[in-house]
């Protein structure tokens, strides 16, 4: 986990250094859940370590999760399977989506904000450029962020055994909500 | 990143790692290159360098690009639309939200005809940018659910394809916009969309690309049964058997007409003034306004021929009835409805029978045609009725009439086309010659029918067979969406606009003919060739020993590659082409000569505007057969006959040179032999030798018969074994030596006795070295003979007599040279010293000559 902060830290330093002086709102504790739907089954599953920023200046942001930090599931081992055999969290622990927000917006100005984020989203170790359609709702001093969007399983080379076809959706939703707080300026 | 121009390549590293969006040149012929991920880099001739130009330096993701009309640069941004003049002065300016932009993520961008800029938006579908008015519209707005914009292309002029992840739309001019169902095998998200000259639409979907055939629309009304069509006042009418409906051109909605009436409709005919004029199965005509939806119903009672009427057609305020039974012709004044009719029925007026007439056509040039049933083609013209011969020709190969004609339809220059059985299709002029023969094979003609681009349409059963006026066909059949196309007979109609509908029982089909296109051709491309000396396509001159001959081509036909068939043919070799699905072929063992090979590919198995690939090749003869080879072995054959008999004369003569010699040395021999002095000698020493001692008489006589027995019996051989000569030579020197006593020494040295040689050869030297010397017992004369391996050595001490023997003539010796010279390359050796007369004999060892 601590790796993971640094990370999302670094990333947000160099922001803040590439624009000089930066409104760098923050989370680690937003929610993420999946649901898969597929004939057979539903899968859900939930985690609440989700970290994010966002540079309101540049208008850039950060966010990544733990695949670990995921619960839910129907039962121990489809869970195992998921870490294990489909995103293989040896090797790519977490999941990133890091980019620009399109429209011109002032996130420190309180109002609720409809935009669009375009970033690299990378699952399972394989990067996806994706445009996605998010609400920020700001108050001035935190942004609350919400999200729902698909991940097609070929974007990110998942590959599911043929046995378990109809147990898995070949798209998985995705819902994302957190607030983001602005941290306070050294 | 690499990029080749002008056979140049330019390497590019500093592009590396980011997608290309696109390649520009523009009018200055400057390379502009733009990336998704790196911005935008020009290309000086030497290096690429990024465009910083204000905030260009700041856009990294360019969707797409584009040079305008006035040499600007668009540049579709996640920031809207850049517009950049590369040119002095340099410029920037931009089109977003403000000005109008539906939405700033710009993906697609299209330079239409006339100046206009298409835009594909992310979220908003379609705009365009009107150049005359400088704005921006949106053309058609996307629900968000479909997707964004992935590609644009112009389709027909005033018409441009959008496609979406999910969808593609075809937007036309006057605004309207139609989205096409994708067929289920398109699974995938569309990638890619592109229109080609040919009016084919390309979609890239997954890994897969699909083809639409734009030229071709279709409509499914949801009733069946179709047998009729006309257009009139914006609709297109629908002849059922149900009855008559109508359907909205634009938004194809369809009513129903004339619902009381029971009418199952066989043909339509709409009349210069819009009046519909009705033909039913059995239940006579009616004329229907659609206007103001007022009808006339017409029968038997009121004079047609026949209640069942298979066509109408017309001039002015005159239509001609083919019926079940005969024709009618009706003519009326003004309107219609205001009960002025006459009916005409050429049973009357012509005595025409009572046949079944399947087709009527008005020809634009007055004159009205008819085709029977059995009875053949019949022309109504300034007011006179006839049968209409048609002369038979070459081209059909046929005397026969035809007899039976289904359709008919006006060709160019006064000339009409006939279908008649068996998909036959003739051409005729004016005066009934045959122009041109058509026999199609995929089954039977149902109608013919002109569009407004002079393109002559048959329908058949397997699809639609559209020739240009360039003679040039193009058949469309299931892999232009014609599948189970089951055409009704002369179910056509031409619209206004020259496009053609056509019935397909529960489908229309709308024919839109396309600009003028004469790229309907299969394009013929080489695959491999050996010998490679035939790449190129000059003249290659190929070694009689290599002439392998192994061409593999295809034909290039994506809108359906399986349908494409081959014809080759080997000028030179092959009498006629040779057709064929292969995709090679293969020639071995050409005899010398020059060869030019053909390969024509075609998607419709009418190879007369063909595309060719041709090779053209002269097999060398091989070197027996080239003048040089000939003429040189001539000259060889020659000298070596001549050499030849030339020295087998010389043979010839040696040999008989030799014969001679040796007739000679035998008669001189035997001259020596039979000398009357040795024989004189020889019988003086035997009268001694009798009285003194008998026994050795009788052994003297032994001798001497023996020694004449050897010259007998050996001196017509040639050779004899060197034992049987020394044989002879000791009864000689017996014999000698009864004479001389011990005045004659004779010494033997033999270390060897085989071979062969000249027979009394060392007889003739011993008798010379007694003729020669003198032989006494002051002076005794002692002769050595030494045998060696390879000689026969015969000597002497010279003591010559002191009256030279007369009887010498030296002719013995020279001959025995003579003779040696045939036998053998080693020479005789005479050796003349001061006090020794020496000769050495060769032995020979081969094998005793023939």
């Amino acid at each position: 986990m601590i790796k993971l902060v640094s990370i999302v830290l670094l990333f947000a330093m160099a922001l803040t250094k590439a624009n000089g002086q930066g409104n760098i709102f923050s989370t680690q504790t937003g929610t993420i859940s999946f649901i898969s739907e597929a004939p057979l089954e539903i899968i859900s599953a939930t985690s609440k370590k989700m970290e994010g920023v966002i540079d309101a200046t540049a208008l850039s942001f950060a966010f990544a999760v733990g695949i670990r930090t995921f619960e839910g599931f129907n039962n121990g081992l489809q869970q195992q399977h998921f870490y294990e055999n489909y995103l293989e969290t040896d090797k790519y622990p977490t999941a990133t989506y890091s980019g620009k927000i399109i429209e011109h917006v002032d996130l420190t100005k309180p109002g609720t904000y409809q935009v669009r984020a375009k970033g690299q989203l990378n699952i399972h170790g394989r990067s996806k450029e994706r445009i996605l359609k998010v609400e920020l709702i700001s108050t001035g001093s935190e942004i609350k962020v919400s999200a729902t969007f698909l991940v097609p399983l070929v974007d990110h080379q998942i590959e599911v055994p043929r046995i378990v076809n109809q147990k898995i959706a070949q798209e998985i939703s995705v819902a994302v909500h957190g607030t983001l707080t602005l941290a306070v300026k050294p | 990143m690499s990029a080749h121009g002008n056979g140049k390549h330019i390497v590019a590293d500093s592009l590396r790692g980011s997608l290309i969006s696109g390649l520009l040149f523009n009018d200055a012929d400057q390379l502009f290159i733009t990336t998704y991920g790196k911005g935008i880099w020009k290309y000086d001739g030497d290096t690429f360098k990024r465009v910083g130009f204000r905030e260009l330096a700041q856009i990294d993701d360019i969707y797409d690009a584009l040079f305008d009309l006035q040499g600007r640069m668009w540049l579709a941004t996640d920031n809207g639309i850049w517009i950049y003049q590369p040119g002095a002065p340099e410029s920037l300016s931009h089109i977003g939200q403000d000005q109008g932009l539906p939405d700033e993520i710009v993906t697609q961008l299209e330079l239409a005809v006339n100046g206009d800029i298409w835009i594909g938006l992310y979220d908003h579908g379609m705009a365009c940018y009107t150049i005359d008015r400088d704005t921006v519209v949106s053309l058609r707005s996307l629900q968000t659910s479909i997707g964004n914009v992935i590609g644009l292309c112009k389709g027909r002029p005033g018409e441009g394809w959008m496609a979406t992840e999910k969808s593609i739309v075809r937007y036309n001019q006057d605004g309207s916009s139609k989205e096409i169902k994708l067929p289920s095998e398109m699974k995938d998200r569309v990638g890619s969309l592109l229109y080609d000259i040919s009016g084919n639409l390309w979609v890239a979907n997954g890994n897969k690309i699909f083809v639409a055939n734009t030229r071709f629309e279709f409509t499914e009304p949801g009733i069946s049964g179709i047998q009729a069509l006309a257009v009139s006042n914006n609709q297109i009418w629908l002849g059922c058997e149900s009855g008559l409906y109508g359907m909205d051109q634009q938004h194809r909605q369809i009513n129903r007409y004339l619902a009381n009436e029971k009418m199952n409709i066989l043909s339509m005919y709409t009349d210069d003034a819009g009046m519909l004029w009705i033909g039913t199965f059995g239940q006579g005509l009616y004329c229907f306004d659609p206007r103001t939806k007022r009808h006339l119903h017409l029968t038997e009672k009121n004079g047609l021929s026949n209640n069942s009427i298979l066509n109408i057609d017309g001039h002015g305020e005159t239509i001609w009835l083919a019926t079940l039974g005969g024709i009618s012709e009706i003519s009326w004044k003004g309107n219609p409805f205001n009960n002025d009719i006459s009916i005409t029925g050429f049973n009357d007026k012509f005595d025409f029978p009572e046949v079944y007439v399947y087709d009527v056509f008005a020809g634009p040039d007055g004159r009205v045609w008819f085709g029977t049933d059995g009875k053949g083609l019949y022309v109504y013209e300034n007011g006179q009725f006839r049968f209409f011969e048609t002369k038979a020709d070459t081209i059909a190969q046929t005397d026969d009439q035809p007899k039976t004609i289904y359709s008919i339809a006006a060709g160019q220059n006064n000339t009409i086309w006939i279908s008649g059985v068996k998909g036959q299709i003739l051409q005729l002029g004016e005066s009934g010659e045959i122009l041109d023969h058509f026999q199609g094979n995929q089954g039977l003609i149902k109608s013919l029918v002109l569009s407004g681009a002079n393109e002559m349409l048959m329908i058949r059963e397997a699809g639609i067979h559209v020739m240009n006026r360039f003679g040039q066909s193009n058949l469309y059949a299931e892999s232009s969406g014609l599948n189970s196309f089951t055409p009704t007979i002369n179910a056509t109609v031409q619209d206004k606009d020259g496009s053609v509908w056509i019935a397909d029982t529960d489908k229309i089909l709308h024919y839109i003919p396309f600009r003028e296109d004469t790229h309907q051709q299969v394009r013929m491309h080489l695959l491999s060739i050996s010998p490679t000396s035939l790449l190129n396509e000059q003249f290659a001159l190929l070694k009689a020993d290599s002439n392998f001959i192994n061409i593999r081509y295809t034909g290039l036909w994506y809108q359906d590659p399986a349908s494409v068939s081959y014809r080759y043919r080997l000028i030179g070799h092959d009498q006629n082409w040779i057709y064929t699905q292969d995709l090679g072929a293969v020639y071995s063992n050409l005899s010398p000569g020059q060869y030019t090979f053909i390969v024509e590919g075609s998607h419709n198995e009418d190879f007369s505007n063909a595309q060719s690939l041709t090779r053209q090749f002269v097999v060398s003869p091989p070197f027996y057969l080239r003048w040089w080879f000939i003429t040189g072995t001539c000259l060889l054959i020659t000298w070596i006959a001549y050499t030849y008999i030339t020295a087998r004369i010389k043979r010839i003569n040696k040999l008989h040179e030799l014969e001679k010699e040796k007739t000679m040395l035998q008669l001189h021999a035997i001259q020596a032999q039979v000398n009357p002095h040795f024989l004189f000698n020889s019988f003086n020493t035997l009268a001694g030798i009798i009285e003194e001692n008998q026994e050795a008489a009788v052994d003297y006589v032994d001798q001497l018969s023996g020694f004449f027995r050897g010259v007998l019996t050996h001196r017509n051989a040639e050779l004899i074994r060197l034992e049987e000569e020394l044989e002879m030579v000791r009864n000689y020197i017996y014999i000698l030596q009864k004479r001389y006593g011990n005045n004659l020494r004779i010494h033997e040295n033999i270390a060897h006795a085989a071979g062969w040689i000249a027979p009394l050869s060392i007889q003739l030297l011993v008798e010379n070295a007694i003729k020669h010397n003198i032989v006494s017992a002051e002076k005794p004369l002692s002769i050595s003979i030494v045998v060696d391996q390879e000689w026969v050595a015969v000597s002497n001490p010279i003591q010559p007599k002191i009256n030279a023997s007369t009887e010498s003539t030296g002719f013995g010796l020279s001959s025995l040279v003579a003779r040696y010279g045939y036998l053998t390359d080693r020479k005789i050796e005479i050796r003349k010293e001061e006090n020794t007369f020496a000769v050495r004999i060769p032995i020979l060892y081969n094998d005793k000559p023939v």
